[in-house]
């Protein structure tokens, strides 16, 4: 087969495959239609992928503290550690802290602890100084800003 | 462990969350319809592929927590001035997932449809050598023939139906959207839709007959 009728035919595949994909113009009733006619659990598709957006999406915040994390801990592994003024706050004014901070650091902190008041101290300087660590991450990262 | 990767803009997770759940809801299903639709065909080079599961892995690599099971890929950043629509960003993130599904699979490369000549040009070398290292030469004749077959079937639907030849005409110009291809032909879109419909039905007995294996 020549070079330019192989061409041609993947050219032909690859735009019909992708045409017969296409619904821009299409209405989301007569979408939600073709997809019944074809056997699809549409209601329960859906279910499980909006389970999934909602899954993905607090797993994504999470990641935010989980790089945060690995950060602190390599800053732990230097002689001298960033956040030694942390050490003598008491639990009391570790949850203050947390919660004077941004609404977002307060819904990624909750993403990943339903109760923050049962955290230990340890767990709760360590939490703040994921989250200190990850605003001077997004203060010197350009890519972050908003 | 939550696959974290430095290169992801957060930015892309602040978009996401101020999507409205309707609106998220409503790409989902256009998401899952395209991947659908378009598998569904991929099926007859022999490569089935689990549609739903594809919307789920776009939507997690949204989110920069992709399991990179396809092609070790965890995240996608979103250039909304390329994608405006949430929905077309997934859709982008679902086309590369299958192409690449496809590449492993089956050897057949395909090009980007809006890519320009050179890049066509450039890259056809490669489209043209390329066959997976692990593959016998008896399997990638198989898939080649496959591929031919189904070339063969659509000439002759083009024969028999000169609507469906001329949609198809529009196709291997590389136009793939409904708007462009009534451009192409001069027809209506709705008609477009029409004659997709019929194409679809044409090469739905194909598609009952085939117990494909899933591809990954």
């Amino acid at each position: 087969m020549s070079t330019d009728k192989r061409y041609k035919d993947l050219s032909l595949l690859n735009n019909l495959f992708e045409s017969l994909g296409d619904n821009e113009n299409m209405s989301a009733d007569d979408i939600k239609k073709e997809l019944r006619d074809d056997g699809i659990d549409l209601d329960a598709t859906l279910q499980r992928l909006m389970a999934a957006a909602t899954q993905a999406a607090a797993d994504s915040k999470r990641s935010v503290l989980d790089l945060a994390r690995k950060e602190r801990l390599q800053q732990e592994a230097k002689p001298k550690r960033t956040f030694d003024n942390l050490i003598n706050w008491s639990k009391e004014q570790l949850l203050a802290q947390i919660k004077s901070l941004s609404l977002e650091d307060n819904q990624i902190a909750a993403a990943s602890y339903r109760d923050l008041e049962k955290l230990t101290e340890d767990n709760l300087r360590a939490l703040l100084e994921d989250l200190e660590l990850l605003r001077q991450h997004e203060i010197t990262d350009p890519k972050n800003g908003k | 462990m939550i696959p974290t990767n430095k290169k992801y803009d957060s930015a892309t997770r602040e978009k996401l969350l101020q999507v409205a759940p309707e609106d998220l809801k409503e790409a989902l299903l256009r998401s899952l319809d395209y991947a659908h639709k378009k598998t569904l065909f991929i099926s007859l080079l022999d490569c089935r592929i689990d549609s739903e599961e594809l919307v789920q892995e776009a939507v997690a690599r949204a989110y920069g927590v992709g399991t990179g099971k396809f092609d070790k890929l965890t995240y996608r950043n979103w250039d909304q001035s390329k994608y405006p629509l949430l929905e077309d960003f997934l859709k982008s993130i679902i086309k590369s997932l299958i192409d690449h599904i496809l590449k492993e699979n089956t050897g057949i490369v395909f090009l980007p449809t809006d890519s320009d000549d050179t890049f066509q040009s450039e890259k056809l070398e490669e489209l043209i050598q390329h066959s997976k290292p692990s593959e016998t030469a008896e399997a990638v004749l198989l898939k080649a023939e496959e591929a031919k077959e189904l070339i063969k079937l659509l000439k002759k639907l083009s024969n028999d139906d000169e609507e469906i030849g001329m949609l198809l005409l529009a196709a291997e110009d590389g136009y793939s959207k409904a708007v462009e291809q009534a451009e192409a032909t001069g027809y209506e879109i709705k008609k477009i839709y029409n004659i997709r419909k019929r194409l679809k039905r044409k090469l739905d007995p194909l598609l009952d007959k085939l117990n494909r294996k899933l591809c990954r």
